[in-house]
Order: C-alpha cells, then structure tokens, then sequence
C-alpha cells in the first residue's frame, strides 16, 4: 500500500506550486504544518477509489480565499481537522477518506493535514489537476456533482452549513462568507460515493505532482535539464503539450484583492535580444490566466501558465513575484475534461473576464 | 576627495585610503576580539604607510560581518521575548518553527501568543485582553534583560497594533530594546517575524559593537562622520545601525563584489572571493551586486532581507583535506600560519596543497615535499571542478561573464583556472571589500498613500521618485547615476478600492566619487 510521509512532502509541495499557476497560496506554511501532523501521527495512506467500499463516503477539504492572506493570518494545525469534524456531527455523515479539490498548491497538502490527525486516508487524485479560483471549475461540480452539504470553519472556529442546489450559488454564498470571515476558510465539501467520485475525479494526480516536484527538487539551478524532464514527463501525461516561451524581467507588479480574489497584472521585459520590443504581460486571477506579448495572445485558461524562477527553476505564486526578477514562462496544455463543452462552460476565457477566445495548446 | 573603507573581518582587518576613485594606500592587520582595537590598528598603520593625517578624511565607511559572524557562530546573541499577535490564527506556528535548534536556544527566551491583530479588512482579528497585559507584564518580569519583539498580523498595512504594544512595554519599562515586524515591511509575517527576532538578539551587541568603532574614531581624532555599509551596498549611519544590525548581514559579500568592479571597472562579471574558510561566489549586474529574490535564509531561517545572491563554498586557504582527497568544509582558518603543513603544523591544508603544486611560495615547501603526486592532481581537479560549476550555475544564461577571482585565498587556483579569468594582483586582491566598503552609495526611499482615483499611477509614481531623489540628494548621492531598485504597490482595502501604499526606493553613488569619464 502506498503511503505518504513526511519526508515525501518537500516533492509534493514543489510539483503543487508548478501545477497551481501561479495561485495555490505559499506552500511552505502548509508544508509545515502538514510535516507537523504527519509526524506526530503517522504517515497516511494513499488510495485508489477501488479501496473504498460501496457504502463509503469522500469528501474534498481545502483553503478557500485569497492566498496572500495566509501569509499574514497564519493558518494553524487543527483547523482542517476540526472543520472535517463538524461536518461530521452537522451532516450526520461518516466521513471515509478525503480528497483535495486542487492539486495546485497548498490545498494538496491540507487533506494529508487533516487525515493524519483523523487516521484517514487520501484518495490520489483531485478535482482540478491545476488550480483555479472558483468552485464551479471543479471536475466534481462539471460533473454535475452536488457541492453540498458542504462545511465553512473561519479562523476564529465559526462555522457555516450549505446547502445549494447548484455550485454557482454555492460558490458565490461560500465566496461572501469567506470575504466577511478574514478571507481565507477551510470548508469541507462535495460529499461522493465510490463510484461517483471514480467517473468525475483527475485520477492519480498526487502522484503526479509527487513526480514534477522531484524533477524540481533533483534539478535546481539547471534549468535546462528541468525542463527536458518536465517535457518529458508531461508528454506521457494526461496534459497536453508542453510550451517554452522564453523569459522575461519583471517591470512592474499590480495587485489588489477584489471580490475575495488575487487580481492583478505583471509587465516582464524580455530577456532574448531579438524579442526587446516585445513585452510579455501575465494577467493573474489567483492564478495565471492568460499571458501575452506584445499583441498576440500566447496562452489562456484553461491551459496551464508556469513561471519559473530562471536562476533556480523554482516554481512561483504570484504573490511572490517582484520588480527585478527574472522568470521562464511556460505553457502546458489543458487535460482532456478541460476541454469538454461541459467544461468550457466554466472555465473557458471568457468566465475570467477575458475577452480572448480559448485556443488550445 | 580623500576617504577611508575599513572591512573588519573575522581573521583579518583591512583599510584603504582612497582619493576619488584611486586606491591611494591598502593595510592589513590581525583582527582582535574587540572591534575597536582592530580598528584603530588598521587606522594607525594606515597613518603610518601613507605618513599622512587622517584629518582630511572626509567620511569613513565600515563594512563588517561582525553580525553575520555573531549568527552563524551563535556568539553575542541576547534571546528575546517573540511577541505573537492575532490569537488563535498561528496556532502550532511558534516564532522560531524550522529554525535550527542550537540558533533558536540563542534567540528565543520566550514566545507569547496574544490577542490583537487585524485581518485584510482592518478589522480587528482578536480582543486585546487584560490577560494578555498579565502575561506580556510577567514575561517582561521574569527577563528583565531580554529584548522584545512584536510581529502582528497585517502590520504592513497598519503597523498601529505592534505600536500600541510597544507603547504599553515602554510606559512601564521604557529602556527595554524592542523591534517590531512592520520595521522589517514586507508581506510574509514569518518572515518578517524572523528577521526582527534575528535583528533584536543582536541589538545589545551591536550597541558594543558600534560604540567600538567610535571610540576608536574618537581615540585617533577623527572627526569624520562614520558610515556603516549594508545588505544592498548602500550607507547607515551608525546609530541606525545600533537599531538594524540585521541590516548589514551581507555587507560583505555586496563589498567584496563592488570592490572587484571598481578595481577593474567591469559592470558584469562572475565574482569569486577566495578566503580562509570560504569561496564566495557573486555575480555584478550593472554595476551591482545580483540581488536574491528568493526567500533569503540566514542559516536556513526564512527572511525577508534583500541580499546578494551568494553561492558559499567550504573551499580557503585553511580547508583541511581528508586523506582520500575530500576537503572541507573544516578549516583551520586564522591559524593556518600554527597549523598548516607548511609552517610546521600537522594539518594538511588546501595551502599546502598549493604549495606542493608549486603554485605558491609560502612557509617551509620542504615540508609538503613528500605529498603523493596523485593526492595533489585528485585534490586540484576537484577544487577547480566546483568553483567551475558554481560560476555555470551563477551565471545562468550569460555564460560569457567575465570571471574575476579576489581573496587572499585566490592562489589556490591560480595556474588551474582557465587563462580568462582575471586574477587580480596584490595587494588590491586582498583589499576589495575595504575598496567596496569606501564606494558605498546611498539609498533614498519615498512612500505615501494614494488614491488611484484622484492621482493616476504613473503620475503618482513619478511625483514619489522625484521625492526619492530628493532624498538622495539631502545625503550627498548623484541624482544623474540613480537607480530605481525597488517599487511596491500594495492595495489598503480597508480604506477603499482604490487606495494603494505606493513605495518607491532608490540608490546613487554618492557625488563625489565621479567615474573617470
């Protein structure tokens, strides 16, 4: 059977990062936090959907808000725990094992948080196989599965029940109460049955991330030789193709929190001397929604953005990202339930607001 | 324009006199336990060499990795009270989680966790409570002696919460030293959390520290204002420095790099400083040192500081090779001239591997005449071979830098190197970081609060570089050579929408060191 341990976590926070586009939140807290929990308690079980029993129950527990808030009001240990808890005694429902909604950051690592300390296993897979900011865009909700009864827990141990009939209303409910309860929430939800959650999850992506993240980890500093691995990695993937950009410095940064989200702009200079007049420009969302330069349109959701450091290749959020910094700009083209009409509903450009028509990869 | 740069070491204490951008004289001494010793000898045989008066010195710049050192040796440390706001938020997040044990015994006597704190909003995170004022009193009682921090969360955006705390501390005792996070300003409460602990612990010592310095000025009539170079090359005065030691943790290196671009007046290149215990590695960009823009670890502890990109190396003069050809990062450092080989030690030192090489002339060669030829070339190959891919790794995708290698340790490789790498002669390769020390620029900075609706950005930041450069102006720097190194827009969504804190920084050599045109 495979386990998680604690000394698995460095990989798994790296490959998050990278797979979270930007957004994901900071993931050392996580790391810390979930290292704390696995070592008191043990490592945790990683489980195909076969594992489960007929009668079992998942549910997907993660951090909902704006991810630079973390950095200032800092989670702690037994808040997931206790959110899992509550929705336990609320809902009348035994929880069997959990999943993460996005594999993209720091919500990788806080189902591993809590299971450890509840004796749970998680399920290798996620809802997203990325990260992206709101909870319509889940596999789980573009399968029709019902969000709720779903848990919110606020920093202070407030908690809310929902119960909506869809997740656009659920997403925009649980979005005010986040905004209204510090910004950032830990909320328990989308509830699924074994073979429910076989049929609408991102299978094996913790895995996956796992496996990114010790590329990062093996190769730092030699950017070249990273990205032949990433290359090589994602074309036996289920992600699409795999793009290099070029790189650019950092000009300047806006950012501001709206509407409960990350949302800002950044302006790079470009490093290849051909390319001097031709400025890239990455639009942010929590995560990295689409990236320019000059006038054409490089990249859009719901393909995955990646910035790297280009001295250390290290994988960074947005809210990390500052004036001087040099960064490579990578593109990785959508899994194939991303690229469903169904899907496009959702996360298509124009659900971000923007007005360029998707073009895949 | 005369003006003197001092570069207080652990092992060594070098000065220069520079007239302009000449390098006029260099000393070196012996560096003592106390500062003011090492500098006022440094002083007096540059007196003597030059046989001229300091009187016409018009300032004189310090660079020192007395702090540094302070850390990585866990030496001078006063533990500190680490006052944690915003109960319960942080629970299971001590001050000091992941920081390595034996420097979290020296820094931390005692955390706090309290109410108080605000949330993105500006709301209120906790009560502030009479039971936190009990528990705050009574730690303040039983360490009377013990510096204080105070890191609250969102203090970057309104830092009233940590301030209220200190008022509360000094009106009951108002000599106790205390720091807060929203001085060490940018998003990240851990970070900005360890650098005040760090900076704190340090503050008794940098108070000795600094009064050394003086006193040595003083004793040698020098009447000069006294400079003290930080992390970004740019100058402190010396009180400021008595409140941000922290400040000054990479001085070193940042001199060192600066140093070798004035000796060349190169403005890109891979720099290598070759010590006693350490190799260096640094890259200039334009005229300065590469910054990091990683999260910068001091000993592994997470920070927030702006420093040069540094590779270290366990490679000097000192490193003590192992018998099947390993070496370091042991080293016998300052008492390489008792210990090694070549002066009639028992310790096998990469020296005395250069000396075996033929590389250097130095203490009895005889001595190291026996060395096994094999042992030699495993020792060299290897040496070379890490300094090589640092300087790959350091220099990213311009791999035509041009390397310069400094330090006293510098022969090491010399002969080995590849035949473009520029050597500097002596004594000017020992004395770079005192000749970085003496060209430290200055830094401006302007911030202010604006509302996007009535002052559009670019107006806005236009209308604050203008004050940064007045700024730079007050304190002597050239406006004309200025470089913007930083701008932060950070949104106070307590305020409204369309409320920002705009902050802009800057530096400038300062005036009156014109480049030769």
């Amino acid at each position: 059977m495979k386990t998680i341990e604690a000394s698995d976590l460095a990989a798994l926070s790296m490959g998050s990062v990278f797979l979270a586009t930007g957004g994901g939140g900071d993931p050392w807290l996580s790391v810390v936090l979930a290292e704390e929990a696995l070592a008191k308690h043990g490592p945790v079980p990683l489980i195909d959907p076969d594992k489960l029993k007929n009668d079992d129950v998942v549910v997907a527990v993660g951090g909902v808000g704006a991810p630079s808030v973390s950095l200032e009001m800092l989670p702690s240990l037994t808040e997931p725990m206790n959110a899992v808890r509550a929705f336990e005694i609320q809902t009348d429902i035994n929880v069997s094992a959990l999943i993460s909604f996005e594999i993209g950051g720091a919500n990788s690592l806080m189902p591993l948080q809590a299971a450890a300390m509840l004796g749970y296993p998680v399920i290798d897979g996620d809802g997203m196989g990325r990260a992206l900011p709101e909870a319509q865009m889940m596999t789980f909700a573009i399968h029709g599965i019902a969000p709720t009864p779903a848990l919110a827990m606020d920093f202070a141990g407030n908690t809310r029940l929902f119960q909506n009939l869809d997740s656009t209303s659920y997403e925009i409910q649980l979005r005010q109460w986040t905004e209204l309860h510090g910004g950032m929430v830990t909320t328990v939800e989308h509830p699924m049955s074994r073979n429910t959650l076989k049929q609408a999850m991102v299978p094996g992506s913790l895995s996956f991330a796992l496996e990114i993240g010790q590329h990062l980890l093996d190769h730092q500093g030699h950017v070249e030789a990273l990205l032949e691995q990433l290359r090589a990695s994602f074309q036996s993937s289920i992600y699409g193709r795999f793009v290099v950009f070029g790189s650019g410095q950092v000009q300047r940064v806006e950012r501001r929190v709206e509407g409960g989200f990350d949302v800002g702009r950044i302006a790079l200079s470009p490093l290849e001397e051909k390319k001097r007049g031709l400025p890239f420009e990455l639009f942010v969302k929590n995560e990295f929604i689409q990236l320019n330069q000059a006038d054409r349109v490089l990249a859009t959701v719901p393909d995955l953005i990646v910035a790297l450091d280009l001295e250390s290749g290290e994988p960074l959020n947005a809210e990390r990202i500052a004036y001087g910094q040099r960064l490579v700009l990578l593109g990785i083209g959508a899994p194939p339930h991303y690229r469903t009409d169904a899907a496009l509903q959702v996360v298509s450009p124009a659900c971000f607001g923007l007005k360029a028509p998707y073009r895949p990869l | 324009m005369k003006r003197i740069g001092i570069d207080v070491g652990g092992t060594h204490t070098d000065a220069v006199l520079m007239n302009g951008t000449e390098l006029v004289e260099g000393v070196k001494v012996p560096s003592s336990d106390q500062v003011q010793v090492s500098v006022m000898a440094a002083l007096d045989a540059l007196a003597e060499t030059t046989k001229q008066t300091l009187r016409e010195v018009q300032y004189i710049t310090i660079g020192t990795t007395q702090f540094t050192n302070a850390v990585v040796q866990r030496r001078h440390l006063t533990p500190v009270i680490a006052v944690r706001l915003g109960k319960p938020t942080g629970a299971g997040l001590p001050p000091g989680i992941r920081w390595p044990e034996s420097l979290q015994r020296c820094a931390v006597k005692e955390w706090l966790h309290l109410g108080g704190g605000r949330q993105l909003s500006g709301e209120c995170l906790s009560p502030w409570t009479s039971n936190d004022e009990t528990q705050l009193l009574s730690a303040l009682n039983r360490h009377p002696d013990s510096p204080v921090t105070i890191a609250s969360p969102f203090s970057i955006l309104n830092a009233e919460d940590e301030e209220n705390v200190a008022q509360f501390i000094w009106s009951v005792d108002p000599q106790r030293i205390i720091t807060l996070s929203s001085e060490f300003g940018e998003l990240g409460l851990i970070e900005r959390e360890n650098a005040s602990i760090l900076n704190a612990a340090l503050r008794p010592y940098a108070a000795k520290v600094i009064a050394g310095f003086e006193i040595a000025l003083k004793e040698r009539s020098v009447g000069c204002p006294l400079l003290i170079s930080q992390n970004d090359g740019t100058l402190l005065h010396a009180d400021q420095v008595t409140r941000f030691p922290a400040l000054t943790f990479s001085s070193g290196p940042t001199n060192s790099i600066r140093g070798a671009a004035a000796v060349t007046s190169l403005q890109d290149a891979v720099v290598i400083d070759i010590g006693g215990t350490t190799t260096d590695i640094g890259v200039l960009r334009a005229g300065s040192p590469r910054q990091s823009h990683r999260v910068v670890e001091i000993e592994t502890v997470r920070t927030n500081f702006r420093m040069p990109d540094i590779v270290a190396l366990g490679l000097g003069g000192g490193t003590m090779v192992h018998p099947d050809g390993s070496f370091g990062p042991d080293s016998v450092g300052f008492e390489l001239t008792s210990k090694a080989k070549i002066f009639g030690g028992s310790t096998l030192t990469l020296t005395d591997i250069a000396v075996a090489a033929g590389r250097m002339s130095l203490g009895d060669p005889s001595r190291v005449a026996g060395l096994d030829k094999a042992l030699i070339n495993k020792v060299e190959a290897h040496m070379l071979f890490l300094v090589e891919k640092h300087v790959r790794h350091m220099s990213g995708e311009h791999k035509e830098l041009p390397v310069i290698v400094v330090g006293g340790g510098a022969h090491l490789i010399q002969g080995l190197a590849q035949p473009s790498w520029i050597f500097l002669p002596n004594p000017s390769s020992g004395l770079v970081n005192a000749v970085g020390a003496s060209i430290a620029e200055v830094s401006g900075h302007a911030q202010d609060i604006v509302n996007l609706n009535s002052e559009p950005r670019e107006a806005a930041l236009e209308r604050l570089t203008n004050l940064a450069k007045d700024h730079i102006t007050s304190k002597g720097g050239d406006v004309q050579r200025m470089n913007i190194i930083d701008i932060q827009e950070t949104q106070l969504p307590y305020v409204g929408d369309d409320w920002f804190k705009f902050q802009v920084r800057a530096k400038s050599p300062l005036l009156i060191q014109s480049i030769k045109a």
